[in-house]
C-alpha cells in the first residue's frame, strides 16, 4: 500500500495494465462493477475501458455488465 | 494516508449543516488503495461522493426514484451550470504534493461547485431529472463512440 502511494499516476497505471495483459492473454472476461455511462473523461476507470475496447478489442455483453474477449 | 472518509465529511459538512442531510454510510478502507465513500441522506435525496483510487466522484439520487437510478455528477454540473469547464480534474502527485493534497483539491472544488450551483437540489427540489438524462444520454453516446463499441 505505500508503494502504490508512492507512484504517479503514470506508474500506477503501467502496473494496472500489466494486470489487465495478464487476464487478456487468458482469454477472461471481465465484469464490470460500474455502467460505461459512468466512465468520467481521465479516470481510471475510462482508461482501463479505453484500453479494453480499442487495444485489447474486447465488445461488451448485449447485458451492459460483461467484456468479452474477441472472437 | 489520511482518512478519506473523514475528508468528505470535512469538505461536505454544510450538507449536514445547512440542509439537513444525514450522514448514512461512511466507509474507508486504507489497504483497498485507500477507496472511501460517503453517503448523505436528506428526506427527498441521496448524495454519494466517494474516492476510488485518489479520484473523487459525485452521484445523486431521487429518494422519489424507485428504481434508484444515480445521476453522475458531471451532467448535474453541466444543467445546472453550463459555461462551467469540466467538473472532473484528475490532477497527479508530483515531488511536491501527495495523494492526500490531490484528494483535498479534489473534494474542495466538488463540494464548491454542488454548493454554488446545485442549491435547488440541495433543498430537495430535484426536478431537472428529463433534461439531466439527456445531457447523460448525448455524453453516454460520445463515450460508445470513442470506444468503438455499439450501443
Amino acid at each position: 500500500m505505500d508503494v502504490w502511494d508512492k507512484l504517479t499516476i503514470a506508474e500506477r497505471w503501467g502496473r494496472n495494465k500489466q494486470w489487465l495483459q495478464e487476464a487478456i492473454i487468458r482469454g477472461d472476461v471481465f465484469q464490470l462493477s460500474s455502467q460505461i455511462s459512468e466512465a468520467n473523461e481521465g479516470s481510471g476507470f475510462y482508461k482501463e475501458l479505453d484500453y479494453m475496447f480499442n487495444i485489447a478489442k474486447y465488445t461488451i455483453h448485449l447485458s451492459g455488465k460483461y467484456l468479452i474477449p474477441p472472437q | 494516508m489520511k482518512d478519506r472518509a473523514d475528508l468528505i465529511v470535512k469538505y461536505f459538512d454544510y450538507l449536514t449543516k445547512n440542509y439537513n442531510f444525514n450522514i448514512v454510510r461512511k466507509e474507508f478502507d486504507h489497504q483497498a488503495m485507500g477507496n472511501a465513500v460517503v453517503i448523505f441522506s436528506s428526506l427527498p435525496i441521496e448524495i454519494e461522493v466517494v474516492i476510488d483510487r485518489d479520484q473523487a466522484f459525485i452521484r445523486i439520487s431521487s429518494k422519489t426514484d424507485l428504481k434508484k437510478e444515480w445521476f453522475n455528477f458531471a451532467d448535474i454540473a453541466k444543467y445546472y451550470a453550463p459555461l462551467l469547464p469540466e467538473v472532473y480534474v484528475f490532477l497527479d502527485k508530483t515531488m511536491n504534493n501527495s495523494w492526500d493534497d490531490v484528494v483535498e483539491y479534489q473534494l474542495q472544488k466538488l463540494s464548491q461547485i454542488l454548493d454554488e450551483y446545485c442549491k435547488p437540489i440541495l433543498k430537495g427540489e430535484f426536478l431537472a431529472q428529463a433534461e439531466i438524462r439527456k445531457i447523460e444520454a448525448e455524453r453516454t453516446k460520445g463515450l460508445f463512440k470513442k470506444f468503438n463499441i455499439e450501443g
